[in-house]
């Protein structure tokens, strides 16, 4: 009924514009689409609205290696679909600079339009903001925008495309370069997983008596954190994971919130949000391994063991370790969440209905 | 997947969206001469907080983002004139010898008393409407970004080698720690250092067609670390909060010029591109 009267809309307003060029479009493949078991977006639709157009834009630009110093990657090389938009394999990557890796792990691009902070560390709010860091990185694509938007205005093809999008004076400058990136970005919609049919009662969302299992014990260890239909509530934590040693002057979000732009180490290590990072969403966690910050762990088991209370590895307990992973146990400090292994097996197994092979396999996110 | 939606339809229909560009002609309503009391290369002396020693820096870099332009009617009406329109960056390396022009358009017809501009960019307008930042963001993207922060703008850089630096044939890299000045102002974490200026003419300005009146403002840069009315700040850890209060401190309105030639801004632009020293006729002082 809700279908019917959306195409419904759809048609009175194309009779209206009622132009050739409207009627062309009406392959209408592409647009935002909002699951009925998600948050309202954070992603601002009409300031950047997303259509089949300014997605296409945007699309390519992802995939294209203009975006890179030298032309040497495209956002692709760290971000691919069938990993839910990560580094397949990767705990650190390599960017343009040979040998040279970056300190964090490339996280998933997906159901971005209802964040409200991107990176591991909050650095950016908002999503048209957030490609900015990868293309002038060193340690990625070590461009600058000026280059980028040079390149773009030389090409045969994207000026006419950034006009038809976006129209104007001089339509590829670098805003409108981030909003056709936002706009792909946001389109990209992870909700069609078995547990989102499960819950939304569609067929095709059948768990078995261990996913069952794994739900209800998901959601009384892990859903603190990990909560909501995002999987994550998007708070910044210590989850104590501890001081990776080949990275020392990691700080996590500190380096965020302290208003000093040329902070030391020691100030940021001082500081209450040292090593806190952003609570991941776990949609797809399946094929979007390895996990933590900096990709330490390659399996969901290691990760279940170190958040278990016993099993190595271990977690280390800074000043500002997240109070929910302490507890007190007849009298002594126990850090992490009590799980058997027959607990963690039935969790993994809820976390694999997180997976959503219609997304992974979704041809309109696939280089064209 | 039909829940593709509505949201296409807006810029379907909307090929002609009304434009932001200045489509009413391209006449300067008036021209803020930016004077600066020093220019790139030029020494200045700051005093050093722990022993009261003066030191001499050599300025390298001064350099500003303007937002939110407003100008009070007569009778005290506000107009904001929108950062794609106004908003600038100002820069000393690009000064006519140590004059750099603002050139202000879609001013409406009338008299005006004063103008009122913020240095940077507020929290508001960073994380607002992507399109209402284009000018703004386009201006910060070379070299007042910061990527790795929410409010992504630098409002502010004041570069500066120290002279005694200079002599001993110091390195930058082995200097950094030393008394060499680098101050570089935005909103990160608790701290934001957006401020608003207020400038008020001697006399009233009349905007119209035939005239781009100018205001000629002095810069003075010292007063950053002097100011008439604040706190003083130090060569060596400076309270940002402190310096970035006193930006509102180094503007001073000179005088008015109500009746200058009108100019056309598309030959202004012109000129800056290639001037190369065709400074000459405009100043008349």
């Amino acid at each position: 009924m809700k279908y019917l009267l959306i195409s419904l809309v759809i048609s009175t307003v194309f009779i209206a514009c009622s132009d050739s060029e409207a009627i062309m479009e009406s392959k209408l493949e592409v647009g935002f689409e909002q699951p009925i078991n998600f948050p309202t977006p954070t992603y601002d639709l009409e300031d950047n609205p997303i259509d089949t157009k300014g997605f296409e834009l945007g699309r390519k630009l992802f995939y294209d290696t203009k975006l890179s110093a030298g032309n040497a990657i495209s956002c692709a090389e760290c971000h691919n679909q069938a990993f839910a938009f990560t580094h397949h394999g990767h705990d650190l990557s390599e960017g343009v600079l040979v040998d040279v890796l970056g300190a964090r792990n490339s996280q998933p691009i997906q159901n971005l339009a209802f964040m409200d902070a991107f990176t591991w560390d909050g650095a950016v709010e908002l999503l048209w903001k957030q490609p900015v860091i990868p293309i002038t990185e060193e340690v990625e694509m070590n461009e600058t925008l000026e280059n980028v938007i040079e390149k773009l205005k030389l090409d045969k093809e994207y000026p006419s495309e950034f006009a038809d999008v976006f129209g104007g004076d001089s339509p590829v400058n670098s805003v409108n370069m981030l909003k056709a990136l936002a706009k792909f970005m946001g389109a990209m919609v992870s909700a069609n997983s078995t547990y989102d049919k499960y819950v939304r009662d569609e067929s095709g969302g059948e768990f078995s008596e261990e996913e069952k299992r794994g739900l209800a014990l998901f959601q009384q260890k892990c859903a603190n954190c990990h909560s909501g239909e995002l999987f994550t509530n998007q708070e910044f934590v210590n989850n104590g994971i501890g001081v990776n040693s080949k990275l020392p002057d990691e700080l996590g979000r500190s380096r965020i919130t302290i208003a000093n732009p040329g902070l030391t180490v020691e100030e940021g290590k001082a500081h209450p949000d040292y090593y806190k990072f952003k609570v991941p969403s776990l949609r797809n966690v399946e094929v979007s391994f390895p996990y933590m910050h900096d990709g330490r762990f390659v399996t969901l088991k290691k990760v279940l063991d170190f958040y278990d209370t016993d099993t190595y590895p271990y977690m280390v307990k800074m000043e500002n370790l997240d109070a929910r992973l302490v507890s007190d146990v007849n009298g002594n400090e126990v850090l992490g969440i009590a799980m058997t292994e027959e607990e963690k097996a039935s969790i993994i197994a809820f976390l694999k209905t997180l997976t959503d092979d219609e997304f992974l396999n979704d041809t309109r996110f696939a280089k064209p | 997947m039909i829940t593709v939606i509505a949201v296409i339809t807006f810029t379907a229909c909307n090929n002609s969206d009304t434009n932001m560009e200045h489509d009413n002609g391209t006449h300067v309503s008036a021209v803020i001469k930016l004077d600066h009391s020093i220019a790139i290369g030029d020494e200045f002396t700051i005093q050093q907080q722990a022993d009261g020693v003066t030191q001499t820096l050599v300025l390298d870099k001064f350099k500003f983002l303007i937002s939110d332009v407003s100008v009070k009617t007569a009778n005290n009406n506000m107009i904001s004139i929108p950062n794609n329109v106004a908003g600038s960056l100002i820069d000393l390396a690009k000064a006519d010898d140590k004059e750099v022009k603002l050139y202000l358009t879609e001013i409406p017809d009338g008299e005006y008393k004063s103008i009122t501009f913020g240095i940077g960019v507020s929290d508001e307008v960073a994380s607002g409407s992507a399109d209402a930042q284009s000018r703004l963001f386009d201006l910060a993207s070379a070299d007042m970004n910061w990527s790795w922060n929410p409010n992504s703008y630098i409002f502010s850089k004041i570069e500066a080698t120290n002279k005694l630096n200079m002599m001993n044939h110091m390195a930058k890299s082995e200097t950094e720690d030393a008394d060499n000045l680098w101050i570089h102002i935005g909103k990160k974490g608790d701290f934001d250092g957006f401020r608003t200026v207020t400038l008020d003419f001697p006399q009233n300005i009349t905007v119209k067609n035939e005239v781009s009146p100018s205001v000629h403002v002095k810069v003075n840069i010292e007063k950053l670390f002097t100011p008439d009315n604040g706190v003083t700040v130090y060569l060596g850890a400076p309270n940002s909060s402190d310096f970035a209060d006193n930006y509102a401190n180094i503007f001073e309105v000179h005088h008015v010029h109500p009746l200058d030639e009108a100019v056309d801004l598309e030959d202004v632009e012109q000129d800056d591109h290639d001037h190369s020293d065709s400074e000459g006729s405009s100043h008349s002082h």
